[in-house]
């Protein structure tokens, strides 16, 4: 391996550049094989497990509730997404039915988890774009949600408010109020952001026409969440399949689907800024319609044998939870399908064709939890010199790229 | 006179008004601990305690050990008592919840800092 302070330059360079496999920051570390020819990527592929870390395993020599808190720890920023389903999954196999209030409130939880993992997202994505500014206004913003999740459950990051037969913390009339207001504030923000992502041509130029998945290819590839949306498949399990109180929420008629026909990065970020703010409606709608009654409902804690399947919209699209349980304490199986292992699939398709600058913000566009400690190695396919990159370094030169074209 | 962007107002506000973040560990004013954080292991009712183990059982990362009371402790029923190994604490709040007796309790202290393993085993 050489590191030279001269950048190289290879014409015709036709070199394959390895992104990853190793993050240990992340929950899904992938590894993107990239062809270039030039500043084009003509091929891309995408290979994926290299981090087992056998959570499914694990699980089944757990007791369900202890699965629970497992679960959450499957990804930071789905951390309730993961909690709820399988608490989902379980109450499903129990074959009981769990108090409207408790629904509620986990409803709640998830749709304030998704503005928050929204606006991270779209932080990151400015961030990508070299758009520092926005991307930290954006952050301090997203603070107001932090707080208030912590507020609801007591941690910023793992909730654990789902329990098996309901949810560990009520609402109160207090923090209803404080809920209320911090919601306030969120929908006048995230307004103000989208209209920057739309408006602001910092943004708008570099994720305009970039990384397009058309919609075809997104149904045949089976993109999921907002990177499906963003290429206008109508893929929602809160509406396709509600589940919770995303049934009344869906029949109150007040929420609609969003879907982008743009299909391109900016179609899936217009997708995630109104949808923040429509989630940032749905908690209110949640809280100003929260029925009365008890919070949870005593499960025994042996689960008859019974084999489910649990859906729910993660932010990051379709989650799906499949379970089989014995009539013991413990899971027989547990599997887990999380969204972003659907939308790799489509990735290749996006990046191909693209500029190697655009490889940062297509990557970021499906949301991975990519960007953080991410490193690339450039190999020259002359002679088989290999640069390593960190991420941050690409980023820098992909934003001087593109200062350097206008 | 080009044309201004988005966000150029906002730089202005920002730049006018006071700092988003806090300057931690000088001060802790505007941390905004909420009521009912979930941090710091206590065993805050020695007195209730019966010493049924449920809390051990229950613990998803195996952080509860129950020792034999020393003499300094309250002498519970079953001549045991829970110790919390904080390494292995995920705050989860479970062991707080099924005890049957509210003897435990995640207290609202979040600096929870060691400098060894030792110092981290909650008596
Ligand atoms: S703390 Fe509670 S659960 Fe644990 S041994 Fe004592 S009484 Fe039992
Ligand atoms: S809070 Fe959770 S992890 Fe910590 S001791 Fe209690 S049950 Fe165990």
């Amino acid at each position: 391996m050489t590191e030279s302070d001269e950048p190289r330059i290879v014409i015709p360079p036709r070199v394959t550049i390895p992104i990853g496999p190793q993050h240990p920051a992340l929950k899904e570390p992938g590894m993107f094989k990239l062809t270039v020819e030039g500043e084009r990527i003509i091929d891309a592929e995408v290979n994926i497990g290299y981090n087992h870390r056998s959570i499914e395993k694990i699980a089944e020599g757990r007791t369900f509730l202890q699965v629970l808190y497992l679960a959450e720890r499957i990804c930071g920023i789905c951390s309730a997404t993961h909690n709820g389903t399988l608490a989902q999954a379980v109450e499903a196999a129990a074959e009981v039915e769990i108090p409207e209030r408790a629904k509620f409130i986990r409803t709640l939880t998830w749709e304030l988890e998704r503005i928050h993992s929204h606006i991270l997202w779209l932080g990151v994505a400015f961030h990508e774009v070299g758009f520092d500014t926005a991307f930290m206004y954006s952050w301090r913003d997203r603070e107001v949600v932090m707080d208030l999740l912590e507020t609801l459950s007591g941690n910023r990051v793992n909730y654990a408010m789902n329990t098996i037969g309901g949810v560990r913390r009520d609402v109160t009339d207090s923090l209803k109020e404080t809920l209320l207001k911090g919601l306030d504030k969120l929908e006048e923000r995230m307004k103000y952001y989208r209209d920057v992502a739309i408006y602001e041509k910092t943004f708008w130029n570099r994720v305009d026409g970039v990384g397009v998945l058309p919609n075809k290819i997104a149904k045949s590839h089976g993109a999921v969440g907002p990177t499906g949306r963003g290429s206008n498949v109508p893929t929602d399990v809160r509406f396709n399949d509600p589940t919770q109180a995303y049934v009344h929420l869906r029949d109150s008629g007040e929420f609609e689907m969003v879907l982008s026909d743009r299909e391109d990065v900016a179609g899936r970020a217009i997708v995630r800024v109104v949808e923040t703010i429509e989630a940032v409606r749905m908690c209110r709608w949640l809280l100003h319609n929260l029925p009365d009654g008890p919070i949870r409902e005593r499960v025994r804690p042996r689960i008859q044998p019974n084999e489910v399947l649990a859906r729910y919209e993660a932010p990051r699209g379709e989650v799906i939870h499949y379970l089989v349980t014995n009539g013991s304490d413990k899971p027989e199986r547990w599997k887990v399908r999380a969204p972003t292992h659907a939308n790799w699939v489509s990735m290749a398709y996006t990046l191909r064709g693209g500029y190697l600058a655009d490889a940062p913000i297509i990557l970021a566009a499906i949301d991975p939890c990519f960007s953080c400690t991410d490193r690339v190695v450039l190999v020259d396919a002359e002679d088989e010199t290999i640069q390593l990159k960190p991420l941050d370094v690409l980023r820098a030169e992909s934003n001087k790229w593109y200062e350097s074209r206008t | 006179m080009p044309r201004l962007g988005k966000m150029e107002r906002e730089l202005l506000k920002s730049a006018s008004g006071k700092q988003a973040t806090v300057l931690y560990p000088f001060t802790k004013d505007g941390l905004n601990i909420p009521e009912g954080l979930r941090g710091r292991w206590v065993y805050k009712h020695p007195d209730a305690c019966t010493g049924c183990k449920i809390c051990e059982k229950v613990c998803p990362s195996e952080a509860i050990e129950m020792i034999e009371c020393r003499a300094e402790d309250v002498q519970t029923k079953t001549g045991y008592r829970p110790v919390c190994h904080f390494d292995r604490c995920l705050l989860c709040g479970q062991c707080v919840e099924s005890c049957p007796r509210n003897v435990l309790e995640l207290s609202e202290t979040f600096e929870m800092a060691y400098l060894s393993r030792e110092d981290m085993i909650i008596y």
